[in-house]
């Protein structure tokens, strides 16, 4: 009889221990980790978006275009063709070309290491006047005329300098670089160039049309031979070799 | 001896209630802190993923200065934002002439991947050839962009 008093009262005294852990879970399981997973999806959603934005912003760092401008149809054309060779890993979008403070939407899409002409655009040009020309792209790069602006003078176009850069990026410190025409060397050729980081750059401007010989050697080794033609208006005034 | 066994059958009944008692406040007051849990749960929860959004608009936002011309003139002059991020913005345009004056145009909405045109009118003090202007683009969640422009 005493032990199964003693049994009933510890029973009953379990209940409201018993009913505060049903609580108490009950609060756990309903609200704590229901919070808890909320806040841990609003943290993962910020880390996952930043990540992006990350990336993002590597790939507009990486974006790299050369932009050349040239009038359509010879030197007193009215329109202007705007030529634009990207140099980067990635597609690159132009969403507007601007020619001094007008613009024109584009959305054409340059492939990497590929060229595009764009326009030709009117442009109505005023005696004594000069075009800056600049390339904007979706990820909010710009890019201006690597030739510099056009002046439109005596009813013709004409640029800063015709220039014929070359770029080298191939293994090495000192290179040699030799640009001919018709087996001579123009005015500050051969040029000694040392790359010291990425790569090595000289610009060498030239006086005429006509085709041209790059060489760039290495030591007593060639590493680069090309033959590129400079045709100002009917082509760009720059020309780009990378070795 | 009766009066014994009447006093064990009322110390019977007592704990009974007791338990009742103590059950019942227990299911109230535990009721109550459940539901205040909730409640509270809820507005923490709410909060927190206001405050990561707001957080996460302010990382994500991008914008640049893509054009600055200024009318012949020299009374305006014309800034042109282009937003290339994923979320519209809010910018103050603020142009500051070296050694000269300073002016401003608040309150510019830009949508995503829209470019707008800003005036920022110099009527007071007109732009002279070739001063330097430098100009700051202040979205409302504190981020810059910024640009240096030589009047033409």
């Amino acid at each position: 009889m005493r032990t199964t008093r003693i049994m009933c009262c510890k029973g009953r005294q379990g209940v409201s221990t018993v009913l505060g852990t049903l609580i108490f879970i009950g609060i756990l399981f309903t609200s704590v980790i229901p919070m808890y997973l909320v806040m841990n999806q609003a943290d993962t959603i910020y880390e996952q978006r930043k990540l992006e934005m990350e990336r993002f912003d590597d790939e507009r760092s990486r974006e790299e275009m050369d932009v050349y401008v040239f009038p359509t149809e010879g030197e007193s054309s009215d329109n202007l063709t705007v030529k634009v060779y990207n140099r980067c890993e990635l597609a690159v979008k132009i969403v507007r070309i601007w020619i001094n403070d007008d613009f024109v939407s584009t959305d054409d899409v340059v492939q990497s290491m590929t060229e595009l002409e764009l326009g030709s655009y009117n442009v109505t040009p005023q005696e004594g006047s000069e075009y800056d020309i600049i390339v904007t792209t979706e990820r909010g790069n710009i890019f201006e005329s690597g030739s510099g602006p056009l002046a439109y003078q005596d009813g013709h176009w004409i640029v800063e300098n015709r220039m014929i850069n070359v770029l080298i990026s191939a293994p090495g410190v000192v290179f040699k670089i030799y640009v001919t025409i018709n087996g001579t060397d123009i005015d500050g050729s051969p040029a000694q160039v040392w790359k010291i980081g990425g790569s090595a750059f000289k610009s060498f401007t030239v006086e005429s049309n006509g085709d041209y010989n790059v060489k760039v050697k290495r030591g007593a080794n060639i590493i680069h031979d090309e033959n590129v033609t400079m045709n100002w208006p009917e082509g760009p005034p720059v020309i780009w070799v990378y070795s | 001896m009766r009066g014994v066994g009447l006093m064990r059958n009322k110390r019977g009944i007592t704990p009974v209630v007791a338990t009742i008692i103590l059950s019942a406040v227990v299911i109230a007051v535990g009721g109550a802190v459940w539901s205040y849990s909730q409640g509270a749960a809820t507005v923490i929860a709410n909060d927190y993923i206001n405050g990561t959004m707001t957080l996460l608009n302010e990382v994500i936002e991008r914008f640049t200065v893509e054009h600055v011309s200024n009318s012949s003139d020299g009374e305006t002059l014309k800034v042109w934002i282009y937003n290339y991020g994923e979320v519209d913005i809010v910018v103050d345009v603020y142009a500051n002439v070296t050694g000269g004056a300073f002016n401003s145009t608040m309150e510019k909405e830009v949508a995503s991947k829209a470019l707008v045109e800003v005036e920022v009118s110099f009527q007071a003090d007109p732009l002279q050839r070739e001063e330097e202007v430098a100009i700051k683009v202040h979205s409302r969640r504190q981020n810059n962009a910024y640009y240096t422009y030589y009047v033409l």
